[in-house]
């Protein structure tokens, strides 16, 4: 039959319990499971079960651990994805700025339907960027004037969903100044010779779409942290009970 | 004592522990039940969090030793911002306690002989 556990099952709880966060699931484990098993006394050989559920006793729910953890680690986690927002929105300016740069040094020759598309495409490039940016530094000034809790809360929690709002109706702006691009770099590169020069243009376009992806991914990967997180605020833990 | 009372004051228990140098969390538990005479009573698990967001805040810095038995364990040191943070945190909690001292004990007893 097999021995039981107790610091082992403790440890998996709450591993599990902070889920939302693999790198910190995987070091608090093992930091606590160190912990208990010094409290338990293992120095004095492998401590009886009894021994380890005292110890695990003295250390407290691991759910309540989990919400303590979780405040943390969503704001490093709003810093990373502003971050990558920032960056992603300079990133696309640069290389937006960088092409209009390339296209005047190169004189090209600017063809009929690309006036037209640029007549209405331009303006609402523009605007669009514009939004775009102006919703990044609201986000952003959003963020830091939160206050962070010790322990997750519903309002910590609620802040955390309205500024992955701001963050995803940012990315919405900045990919439609990007299909706008695509479709006029396109127009003006349709017809002409393929060159060393034509590369510049594909190149500015191929790294906005890839700020813009990983704007994208940080989002999906914030909310879902953030989802995991408040999961922990609904209904109490048993697991510390079942360790227990 | 209260634990909600001791709860605002974690993070400067936390980092006081810290002042003799490097430990990890066991020993910061045991450090501040020890220099407390036992009065600080808190669930153990308590201080990782808290060790954890003083990390984050650049606090402490932590990296990762090996024990004596042979199991991974997490070393924690305050770093420059921290000793400067604990500073802080005394200055204002002598300015509260001298406060309070004074509001309980000479205040108070004014209010006390002039009720009588």
């Amino acid at each position: 039959m097999q021995r039981s556990n107790p610091i082992a099952d403790y440890g998996a709880a709450i591993a599990r319990e902070l889920s939302f966060d693999a790198a910190l699931s995987q070091r608090v484990r093992a930091e606590i499971e160190d912990h208990l098993w010094e409290a338990a006394g293992a120095g004095a050989g492998d401590p009886s079960p009894e021994r380890q559920k005292r110890a695990i006793a003295n250390f407290g729910d691991p759910r309540e651990l989990a919400l303590q953890y979780a405040a943390s680690s969503l704001r490093k986690q709003m810093r990373r994805a502003g971050t990558t927002m920032v960056l992603a929105v300079a990133a696309i300016y640069v290389a937006m700025k960088g092409r209009v740069a390339w296209y005047s040094l190169m004189q090209w020759e600017v063809n009929r339907t690309e006036k037209l598309a640029s007549a209405i495409g331009v303006p609402v490039d523009r605007y669009a960027f514009l939004a775009a940016a102006g919703i990044a530094l609201l986000g952003c000034a959003y963020a830091a004037t939160r206050r962070v809790p010790d322990r997750l809360d519903w309002t910590y929690g609620k802040a955390l969903q309205r500024y992955m709002v701001l963050c995803a109706v940012t990315a919405g702006a900045l990919l439609l100044p990007i299909a706008i691009e695509t479709v006029l770099t396109g127009i003006r590169l349709y017809g002409m010779a393929w060159s060393a020069a034509s590369w510049v243009p594909a190149l500015t376009l191929a790294a906005e779409a890839v700020a813009a992806s990983l704007l994208i991914h940080q989002i999906f990967a914030t909310t879902r942290r953030t989802a995991l997180a408040l999961s922990l605020l609904r209904g109490r833990a048993t697991i510390g009970l079942r360790a227990g | 004592m209260e634990g909600e009372i001791l709860k605002g004051h974690l993070d400067m228990i936390v980092l006081a522990a810290l002042v003799g140098g490097p430990a990890h969390g066991y020993a910061v538990i045991q450090e501040i039940q020890r220099r407390s005479g036992g009065a600080f009573e808190l669930p153990e698990g308590t201080v990782y969090p808290v060790l954890h967001r003083l990390e984050t805040a650049g606090l402490l810095s932590s990296h990762w030793t090996t024990s004596e038995s042979g199991r991974k364990r997490r070393v924690y040191t305050l770093t420059r911002r921290g000793r400067l943070a604990l500073a802080d945190h005394r200055a204002v909690w002598q300015r509260f306690a001298d406060a309070i001292g004074g509001f309980l004990g000479e205040g108070g007893h004014a209010t006390l002989q002039s009720n009588r």
